[in-house]
């Protein structure tokens, strides 16, 4: 063992200097050390995120700055800034929820949901999102989950609630086409069939995992 | 019809609670037990005994998931596998986004490592398990000497008892008192290291040494190292924060004042100050006035009080049905004023006993804690007393003056510690 004659203690291992004074050790018999060394990684994104992401301010700044100098068509640039957020908050959902892709699905379709029906209102109400875009996303959404949960052998607990969550979703057209605001029905009754087609199936067969999951999630 | 099994879930203990929400990279609220063997350790050994031990413990195959108002732990169907030991210590165990089981295994040259989150246990609760894990692996490795003998493991406690949360069961469902105001407390600053690394200091020291000093000051080991610790802590303090006290967050084992032999949290904090503007900085001072905030905290309504003034927000029926994402919210905060509320922690976790046949293949057992400030923990096996300083500061000076206060008693000080600058 080495010896640090300042703090007057014993050092294992085999470093040449104090870990408390970082005085020059004495004595010459090394020992193992007792942690491996773990090199810093200097975690860093990847290239391709960057020129996304440089690639984003560009755009975004120049077309404000274009748009102040040529305000002769509106705020058109408005468009361009929301277009990018948009891509970006999905963007970000995709990649922080990469290891669940159940709720990653459900997540999506939220999201996607939401910023339609905004640019939907934004643009002049004429009512494609709840007609054609929302019903559609939920659907492709379920089937999507259907496919995945059964090829990569998910077990039944780690989809069920995401399942659930997405065919409750998909009832919601009902409304839209109770109040009468659809202009065409064909997706929304596609989406809804599919919602109740799905909810039966884990009722039916599923019974006992989806009070389970409900006691779980819902518990005080 | 065939009868579906559903996957067993459990809540979360009381003291478990403050976990999920207040995980970050910067602490991740991950402790290390490490034993140190004669021989280097045998990997598919550990591999079996970890496979037998974790039948024992079943929360121990849990992960994480959220409700709509509580967190819980579900039965995972993940495997426990032992590794290498190629992390940093105290590396995230839980991330919401990335699930895993709560605890890892690991191993380098001599050593046993295991890391567990503090939501599935608290120390005390962890070293049943570790302590189960190198029986089996003692005994599985070293087969043949253990032939003819029948050993026993000085833990009795069922599957149930183990899973037992004794918050709740102790809980008397008083109404809190209203607390005491709270001590404008000292607060370690300094750059810290890159990527949220600790840095280990831990000291060996011979126990027979160190009790006969503590004997000299007529105090026992816990205050006395505490009192030491915030001498070091004092010569640190700039002279314009001088005003301020040193405080130290002491966990308490409440197994040891009720009956519990649960696997789980079971612990509860006391908070010791000393101020240094005002009183002497003499060591014996010191461990004079720790003796009383000991005594005065120590009482059985005190550590009472604790409990229900814990688990009454808990049992608060408005709060129950809060959304996770908003407790999620007011748990940080309370975390970051709890924070506030302390220098630094102490923690003895103390003597670790093993079946007599088996010290020949054991040399010690340490515990470390992940920390964003600095963190000591202690615990002897037979002569070996470990003090483990965790530290989230590249500066080293407090672990300096704290075993050097030592090493010029007299007692003997072995260093170890991690290699966190590139030497």
């Amino acid at each position: 063992m080495k010896y640090c004659s300042n703090c007057k203690v014993n050092i294992v291992g085999n470093r040449k200097n104090c870990p408390l004074c970082q005085e020059i050790l004495l004595g010459d018999k090394c020992s193992d050390e007792i942690f491996p060394k773990i090199s810093f990684v200097y975690k860093e994104h990847g290239l391709f995120f960057k020129i996304v992401l440089l690639a984003s301010i560009v755009i975004a700044s120049v077309s404000v700055a274009m748009n102040i100098l040529l305000p002769q068509r509106g705020a058109w640039s408005l468009f361009i800034l929301g277009g990018l957020g948009s891509v970006w908050a999905s963007m970000i959902n995709v990649i922080n929820k990469r290891n669940n892709i159940p709720k990653n699905i459900v997540y999506q379709v939220m999201i996607i949901s939401v910023i339609v029906i905004l640019w939907d209102i934004i643009t002049g109400r004429k009512g494609w999102s709840i007609n054609y875009v929302v019903p559609l996303t939920c659907f492709f959404a379920m089937i999507t989950m259907a496919i995945i949960s059964k090829v990569r052998k998910l077990f039944i607990e780690d989809y069920i609630l995401y399942i659930i969550i997405d065919g409750l979703f998909g009832i919601v057209p009902i409304i839209f086409i109770m109040t009468g605001i659809l202009n065409v029905l064909f997706p929304s009754l596609l989406c809804i069939v599919t919602s109740i087609i799905s909810l039966s199936t884990i009722l039916i067969f599923e019974e006992h995992s989806l009070w389970a999951e409900a006691k779980r999630r819902l518990h005080l | 019809m065939k009868n579906k099994k559903v996957s067993e879930w459990s809540k979360l203990d009381n003291a478990a609670k403050i976990f999920p929400p207040n995980s970050k990279n910067s602490d991740t609220k991950v402790f290390r037990f490490a034993c140190e063997l004669y021989d280097n350790v045998d990997k598919q050994a550990l591999q079996q005994a970890l496979d037998i031990t974790i039948e024992a413990f079943p929360l121990y195959k849990s992960i994480i998931k959220s409700g709509l108002f509580w967190y819980y732990f579900e039965k995972s169907r993940f495997k426990a596998v032992v590794t290498e030991e190629n992390l940093p210590p105290c590396s995230t165990l839980y991330d919401k986004n990335n699930k895993t089981l709560l605890f890892r295994v690991m191993f380098y040259k001599k050593r046993i490592s295991f890391e567990v989150y503090h939501a599935l246990s608290d120390g005390a609760g962890a070293i049943q398990f570790f302590k189960t894990l190198v029986f089996h692996y003692i005994t599985i490795k070293y087969e043949s000497f253990f032939k003819d003998k029948v050993l026993v493991l000085d833990n009795d406690a069922s599957r149930t008892q183990k899973m037992d949360d004794s918050f709740q069961k102790y809980y008397s469902g008083n109404r809190p008192a209203s607390k005491k105001k709270t001590i404008k407390a000292y607060k370690l600053r300094g750059l810290k290291l890159p990527e949220y690394r600790i840095r280990v200091i831990e000291g060996v020291i011979p126990v027979d040494c160190i009790l006969a000093i503590v004997k000299e000051h007529k105090t026992s080991l816990t205050i006395f190292l505490a009192a030491v610790l915030m001498c070091a802590i004092n010569e640190e303090i700039p002279a314009r924060m001088k005003n301020r006290s040193v405080v130290l967050s002491i966990p308490v084992n409440l197994r040891n004042y009720y009956y519990s032999q649960t696997a789980r949290n079971f612990f509860g904090v006391i908070n010791v100050d000393y101020n240094f503007s005002t009183r002497s900085n003499d060591l014996d001072e010191v461990i004079e006035h720790l003796k009383n905030s000991f005594k005065e905290n120590l009482t059985p309504e005190h550590l009472e009080k604790r409990i229900n003034t814990l688990s009454y927000l808990e049992h608060n029926y408005f709060l129950r049905i809060i959304p996770l994402a908003i407790k999620d919210v007011v748990l940080k905060i309370a975390n970051n004023i709890v924070d506030k509320s302390y220098t630094s922690t102490l923690s003895n976790v103390g003597k670790i006993n093993m079946p007599d046949e088996m010290k020949q293949f054991i040399s010690s057992f340490d515990i470390f804690v992940s920390t964003s400030k600095l963190q000591a923990c202690v615990c002897s096996y037979e002569n070996k007393l470990r003090i483990s300083f965790t530290s989230a500061f590249i500066s080293t000076e407090i672990q300096r003056r704290f075993f050097k206060t030592l090493a010029d008693m007299g007692i003997p000080v072995n260093i170890e510690s991690n290699k966190v600058d590139e030497e």
